[in-house]
């Protein structure tokens, strides 16, 4: 009797993790999960089923899952990345993990945010801001500038998330890009020399800088919105705009080669790429949208954003490049 | 008398059950760090570095925040652990077990609390505390009373083994105070010693709390080999070499101490209980009792207007870690029977065994997860990675030699003579381990099973990294919420975990309870 039920609940307990799952479509993303998981849960809304789905964590952001995703190459176990930005994605493709799909959703999409043959398509863009606590800095002295980081008058003020992940690893390969190994190099080391706060994430610096326990720092346009909808006392700036511009950084999708479910993940892209999944990423979540007839309340229309002119594949490779010396920066 | 100890498994079942027992560990510990070790040395991967200078830096500054760990562990569990074996069931007593349940939480919870009563924009905000928190100070509190029930459970453990005629001998010639000095804590040392093993090895491999609190640790560097743009399992697996070196040190610390351990445990429940407890003892108690629980409090209290905002947060996450939690301490605990039988009985094999389950305890966490995505994902063991089995196989590589341990422990204070009555009225191995081992060991059993359990339910390190998609546990799923959820989300769900972990432990709680 009492073995019976216990066979009964050892059934009970494997049961589910054996049901059938060949056709459920399995995307990972590193767009933060918070703004993800009701946009994939509406995927599910027209009888689909919903797809299964692996985060990142902030602190690891883009790379936890892009590394799953190249650990598992050998047997594919993603049938699309979402990632927050297009240099991971471009990793995949530069790694042949990436299998080229053309969704005719995409024909909107501006060509310098998606690649020809399809095998990345970006959307729902954010960009690099400067996140201030108007409180501990006054108009006059708002920082216009990324340069405005290793001004001496701020020393201990500023913060910047880890540049080993997120965002800001591409940011830093942009940088390079723009200003040339030498100039970056003494760039962060006069960020060392001025104190710079390194935060586990953009999410952090925004709750340094919305606390006023530093003037200001480093973040996207959604962590920048966050704190102006939670009335802190900040105020979000542009930088370089009469100069070089700021990074722009669209999401992006990638249907992996070989995954379980190709057909269902082509699928999950056509819906991600729609305009109105772009607009509801621009509702949720501040992302500005590429298409230029999109326009969401409240968020910066991209066509009025000074954008750095970068090529994302050369980001993916300068990263590359300069990783060893990011993790001897960071002390890691 | 019992008879002499065999190193070989003496019959054909018990070499059957030993076989199976010690496939588990195979598949589960040596397998993903083979072929982990196998991708790192013969892969494609580039290791153009070896371990630099800043890194040994980042190990010293590691051990010694480890250290401190340890100092604080020290100062609040050693008094809470005295007072909850002396103090009277009851009430007080109730109150000072409340003190072991931050064991059952992930570590960065305590952190997540410690932010809600001092952090930016908090209760208590202030620059200096905020600073005090952020920090090796904020990390070696948080880490402190994170893991002071250990050496709690563990003091408690050994002044319950001792033989109450020594300390009332002691009592002849000495005041209570001397006597718990320089008589009882020394003889608990072995007890307390195991505890800080653990303690150290466990510092040494937390993630979380240091990133939640930016303090710079060396699981960080190797997280940041795997973690990283550019993923490097080979550089990871060197740069893990120094955490491998003190993990096998730390591995012949706790094979010394387990056979101290053993040879003491005999549990007279009532030794010592009842005794008053002196006013400062009592007051020390009670301010690690505190330390502990108020970050939860803050927690629960940061995220009592968010409950009905959470749930759908949820999903199926709770289930998620519980049945991942409860398959794995079934899993740990059945081979756990035979494997720590066999250890205490001096089976040189399940020795062997047992020492491979150790690796998986007490290797980094990271290594062992990326292990278990390249040996199971792939051929016929696809389909158990693509299901929810794939966590409690990693779990149970990670956490099974603490039910090995317990067992074994257990074990070696329990007569041979009786198996050996059992084996002369002709009783074969399976039915003496089913009828006489278990029944007479039925709470080192259930010991066990909660002792897995609870790792497994505050584990966020192992399964981050190979969890399958869809299935997060709630620990997993509140990391990767974190980021940009509402605090007052996270804090609900986080207090959710709280209340489910509670609720989850104290069904063995109560089953010995009854059973006493």
């Amino acid at each position: 009797m009492h073995a019976g039920l216990a066979a009964l609940g050892l059934l009970f307990l494997l049961f589910p993790g054996c049901r059938d799952q060949s056709k459920d479509v399995t995307v990972y993303t590193s767009v933060d999960q918070v703004f993800a998981e009701p946009i994939l849960k509406d995927f599910a809304r027209d009888g689909r089923t919903a797809p299964r789905s692996a985060f990142d964590t902030e602190e690891t952001k883009s790379t936890g899952v892009l590394n799953r995703i190249i650990a598992e190459s050998a047997h594919p176990q993603a049938d699309v990345f979402w990632s927050g930005d297009p240099m991971r994605a471009l990793v995949l493709v530069q790694k042949g993990l990436a299998e080229p799909y053309i969704s005719p959703n995409a024909a909107s999409i501006p060509a310098e945010y998606k690649a020809n043959d399809g095998s990345w398509t970006g959307f729902g863009a954010r960009a690099r801001v400067v996140l201030v606590n108007t409180d501990k800095v006054p108009a006059a002295r708002t920082p216009r500038s990324v340069k405005d980081l290793i001004n001496p008058a701020f020393k201990g003020q500023i913060a910047i998330a880890n540049p080993l992940y997120g965002t800001t690893t591409m940011h830093v390969a942009a940088l390079s890009r723009a200003w040339g190994d030498a100039e970056t190099r003494a760039f962060f080391a006069d960020l060392r020399k001025n104190d710079v706060r390194v935060a586990s994430s953009n999410g952090e610096v925004r709750r340094l800088v919305a606390s006023g326990e530093i003037a200001f720092g480093l973040v996207d346009t959604d962590d920048a919105h966050e704190a102006l909808a939670e009335k802190a006392h900040v105020t979000m700036v542009f930088p370089d705009q009469d100069g070089m511009g700021t990074l722009v950084v669209p999401t992006a999708v990638v249907l992996i080669k070989n995954g379980p479910h190709s057909a269902r993940g082509r699928e999950l892209i056509d819906f991600l790429l729609t305009p109105q999944v772009e607009k509801a990423l621009g509702e949720r979540a501040a992302h500005m949208p590429l298409r230029k007839e999109l326009h969401v309340d409240g968020v910066p229309d991209l066509g009025g954003v000074r954008a750095m002119k970068v090529d994302y594949a050369e980001l993916a490779s300068e990263i590359t490049r300069l990783e060893p010396w990011l993790r001897q920066w960071a002390g890691l | 008398m019992g008879r002499a100890v065999g190193t070989r498994p003496s019959s054909l079942e018990q070499r059957a059950v030993l076989a199976a027992a010690a496939a588990v560990a195979a598949l589960t510990v040596v397998w993903p760090l083979g072929a982990l070790v196998h991708g790192a040395l013969f892969g494609a991967a580039s290791a153009d570095e070896l371990i630099p200078a800043r890194t040994w830096t980042l190990f010293a500054r590691s051990v010694a925040l480890a250290l401190g760990v340890l100092v604080g562990t020290l100062l609040l569990g050693v008094p809470a652990g005295v007072a909850l074996a002396r103090a009277r069931r009851g009430a007080l007593r109730a109150a000072l077990c409340l003190h072991l349940l931050p064991l059952a939480l992930p570590p960065s919870f305590l952190a997540l609390g410690a932010a809600q009563l001092v952090g930016p924009g908090s209760a208590f905000s202030s620059v200096l505390l905020s600073k005090l928190l952020y920090g090796p100070a904020g990390f070696v509190f948080v880490m402190s009373i994170a893991l002071a029930p250990v050496v709690s459970a563990m003091t408690w453990v050994g002044l319950a083994s001792l033989d109450p005629s020594l300390e009332e001998a002691a009592r002849l010639v000495a005041s209570r105070p001397l006597v718990l000095a320089k008589v009882l804590l020394p003889a608990s040392a072995p007890f307390i010693a195991l505890a800080l093993v653990l303690v150290f090895s466990l510092t040494l491999s937390e993630l979380a709390v240091p990133s939640l609190l930016r303090v710079d640790v060396y699981s960080a560097a190797v997280f940041a080999r795997l973690g990283g743009f550019r993923a490097s399992p080979r550089e990871a697996l060197l740069v893990s070499l120094p955490i491998v070196a003190v993990s096998f040190v730390l591995l012949a610390l706790a094979h010394r101490l387990f056979a101290r351990v053993a040879g003491d445990l005999v549990l007279r429940r009532e030794s010592g209980a009842g005794t008053p407890l002196g006013p400062l003892l009592m007051a020390h108690a009670a301010v690690a009792a505190v330390l502990g629980l108020t970050p939860l409090v803050a927690l629960v209290a940061r995220g009592a207007g968010s409950f009905s905002a959470a749930v759908p947060w949820l999903g199926a996450s709770v289930w998620n870690g519980l049945r991942a939690a409860i398959v794995t301490a079934l899993a740990a605990t059945a081979i756990g029977v035979p494997l720590g039988h066999a250890v205490a009985r001096g089976l040189r094999w399940a020795r062997v065994v047992d020492a491979c389950l150790l690796v998986g305890f007490f290797a980094p966490a990271v290594l062992l997860a990326l292990g278990v995505v390249q040996a199971w994902n792939g051929g016929l063991t696809t389909l158990a990675y693509q299901s929810f089995l794939i966590l409690p196989i990693g779990l149970v590589g990670r956490y099974g030699a603490l039910a090995v341990r317990t067992f074994a422990v257990s074990t070696r204070g329990v007569a041979e003579a009786y198996e050996d009555a059992a084996e002369l009225s002709g009783h074969g191995y399976l039915a003496r381990l089913v009828r006489i081992t278990v029944p007479l060991q039925w709470r080192a059993l259930l010991a066990a099973f909660g002792l897995v359990l609870t790792f497994c339910l505050r584990d966020v390190e192992t399964s981050i990294l190979y969890y399958p998609p869809g299935g997060e546990p709630l620990t997993v799923r509140l990391f990767t919420l974190e980021a940009n959820g509402s605090p007052g989300v996270v804090c609900a769900l986080a207090s959710m975990h709280v209340l489910a972990t509670a609720l989850a432990l104290a069904v063995p709680v109560w089953l010995v309870r009854r059973g006493q």
